[in-house]
């Protein structure tokens, strides 16, 4: 969260983790596709190795003001493969809140929880209370033919209580669902600590 | 305007994001050792970096490994010329995945 007292804005960040290929890049994607030009930035993608994070800012209007405050979201996504743990860090530092995505296919299921066990880590070495931190958990790819029951997946991470969406981010089933879910639980988050 | 400090107060990384996020017209003058660096943004970005003896995106990331050093925000200077405009974000997302490659 960041204040910006000059602009009248609280800045709000929410990150989409998660394994490896598991879909957070086709999320923001097709949110920046969805969004009218002008209540959104700049889309950044960055070149990895294999692949490219991304993080464009995205600003919100229907959400009502926070504390008098026009809320504007930053989103970004990290990248999944396993040897770039210390961006993970630094981009989950200063997050209010994360979409977990998770891969549906039979065959990641354990990269979803070993990437779930590093979330965890990092936002409890960044000082989070898991208990209250928003957390949306996203199950995409429900269009592949190997996709496992939702209940399977739900069995095998520990989420909890926590909003859960289905979703096929390449055709946007869900992706707004997911989004809207996590600025809301980061929005009534930031008013319950003010 | 004008502010100055330690890198040891507050880290280059965060003073450019925090210039930028409320979008000042601003030049940040620092200094290390026989090194200096001039770093110059503009509507939320960074539009022109020179850090010892380099330019643009690598001035950048040279000032934020500074381990220390000192620094001073004046006002944009008018004669600047931006020959870049690049959010920071980017910059230090970019910085960030350079070094996890070199470990990697
Ligand atoms: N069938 C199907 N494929 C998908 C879906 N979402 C993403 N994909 C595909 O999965 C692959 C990986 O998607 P990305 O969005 O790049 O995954 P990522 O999570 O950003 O991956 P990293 O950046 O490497 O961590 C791409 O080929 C996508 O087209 C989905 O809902 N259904
Ligand atoms: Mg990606």
């Amino acid at each position: 969260m960041f204040i910006n007292w000059a602009l009248g804005e609280i800045n709000l960040k929410i990150v989409y983790y998660g394994a490896a290929l598991s879909g957070k890049t086709t999320n923001l994607q097709f949110i920046y596709a969805r969004t009218p030009a002008n209540l959104r930035g700049r889309l950044i993608s960055l070149k990895t190795q294999q692949d490219r994070t991304l993080l464009f800012d995205f600003l919100q209007l229907e959400i009502g003001k926070v504390a008098n405050l026009k809320p504007k979201f930053k989103l970004y996504t990290v990248p999944g493969q396993v040897y770039y743990a210390a961006s993970r860090r630094l981009i989950l530092q200063g997050t209010d809140g994360v979409v977990f995505v998770v891969d549906s296919q039979a065959g990641r299921m354990t990269e979803n929880e070993e990437s779930w066990y590093t979330m965890e880590q990092h936002l409890i070495e960044l000082g989070h209370d898991l208990q209250t931190f928003p957390i949306v958990v996203q199950f995409n790819k429900r269009d592949l033919p190997h996709a496992l029951p939702v209940q399977e997946l739900r069995r095998r991470l520990p989420i909890d209580g926590r909003p859960c969406f289905e979703a096929s981010a390449i055709k946007g089933h869900g992706v707004f669902d997911t989004l809207k879910a996590s600025m809301n639980g980061v929005v009534a988050a930031v008013r319950r600590a003010v | 305007m004008f502010l100055q400090g330690s890198f040891s107060t507050i880290s280059a990384a965060a003073l450019i994001q925090t210039l930028c996020t409320e979008r000042r017209a601003a030049q940040i003058e620092a200094w290390r050792e026989k090194a200096t660096a001039r770093i110059c943004l503009d509507e939320g970005m960074v539009i022109a970096a020179h850090c010892e003896g380099h330019e643009g995106p690598e001035a950048v990331f040279r000032l934020i490994s500074w381990p220390d050093g000192l620094f001073r925000v004046v006002r944009l200077p008018v004669h600047v010329e931006a020959t870049m405009a690049v959010p920071p974000e980017e910059l230090l997302l970019e910085a960030a995945r350079r070094r996890d490659e070199q470990i990697g």
